[in-house]
């Protein structure tokens, strides 16, 4: 049976990450440090124990975690406290705008003169079946700006890693 | 090169100083910077891989380094360490204190 380097890179990567105590881009920084470890490795080595050989040296999940941990206690507490933050602001600033994605559709609609009757009844009759509208079309946008799902996670891990903008940012909520 | 490898204590208060030194001759990379203090200290230290990157996690919570992403030559992304002016500042004062400690250790071995 060969060695899928691929699937046991992806496996370590997990085995990392859902301990939760390192973010996507220390979890990438790490996989760099993997990858040269074991090149040098290969020089010796079979392709598969080179893999593992690198990946105990660089440290276990247990062993990382605890580590990382060491230099910052409250680094699970920050990262719930994000998200907390985060799905906060979601809920408050989720009905304006929908309702601003709704009058807009209104107004795209309103310029085709067979259909401009639907504008008034999109607007009229704005919920709920308008906000499942504008929830599609939101999600349409997301997909094709290739936003989900590592670029939300990226967003997320660097509002961790920089904890002044996020804290800005559930200010500017709260204000709005 | 003597044997004896040193505590795990005094190899985490080494570290400090040791990742401020070598970054204080140039930006680096992780792993390079791992190879450059094992070669430095002639295989006497050596860290294992991954503790080196909370001691850079923490010396870039104190401002002491900066780190920025850029794509290497393999075309991987890859995370480069700098010092701050800080970082420097506080390397001069490492630097006292370990020199200090240095000198006394030496007088008191002479002494006996």
């Amino acid at each position: 049976m060969s060695f899928d380097r691929a699937a046991a890179a992806r496996h370590w990567r997990i085995s990392i990450l859902s301990r939760g105590g390192l973010t996507v881009g220390e979890v990438d920084e790490l996989e760099d440090h993997l990858e040269q470890v074991e090149e040098r490795l290969l020089e010796h080595l079979q392709p598969e124990e080179a893999f593992w050989v690198a990946a105990h040296r660089v440290g276990t999940p247990e062993v990382l975690t605890r580590e990382f941990a060491l230099v910052r206690p409250n680094f699970g507490w920050e990262l719930r406290a994000q998200w907390a933050l985060i799905g906060l602001l979601a809920s408050w600033l989720w009905v304006p705008l929908a309702r601003a994605m709704l009058n807009l559709l209104a107004a795209i609609v309103a310029q085709i003169p067979p259909v401009a009757g639907v504008a008034a009844v999109v607007v009229l009759y704005g919920s709920p079946l308008a906000y499942v509208l504008a929830l599609v079309l939101a999600v349409v946008v997301v997909r094709r700006l290739g936003a989900l799902p590592t670029g939300i996670d990226r967003a997320v891990e660097y509002l961790a890693a920089n904890p002044r903008p996020g804290l800005l940012l559930a200010a500017v909520g709260v204000v709005a | 090169m003597t044997n004896v490898l040193p505590s795990k204590e005094l190899v985490a208060a080494s570290s400090r100083p040791l990742v401020l030194a070598v970054l204080a001759r140039g930006e680096d990379y992780g792993y390079a910077l791992l190879r450059e203090v094992e070669r430095l200290s002639g295989g006497a230290l050596s860290w294992q891989e991954g503790m080196l990157y909370p001691v850079l996690h923490r010396l870039e919570r104190e401002g002491l380094i900066a780190s920025t992403w850029r794509v290497a030559e393999t075309g991987r992304r890859r995370k480069y360490y700098a010092i701050t002016k800080r970082g420097q500042e506080a390397l001069a004062a490492e630097r006292a204190t370990w020199e200090a400690v240095s000198a006394t250790l030496r007088n008191a071995w002479g002494a006996t």
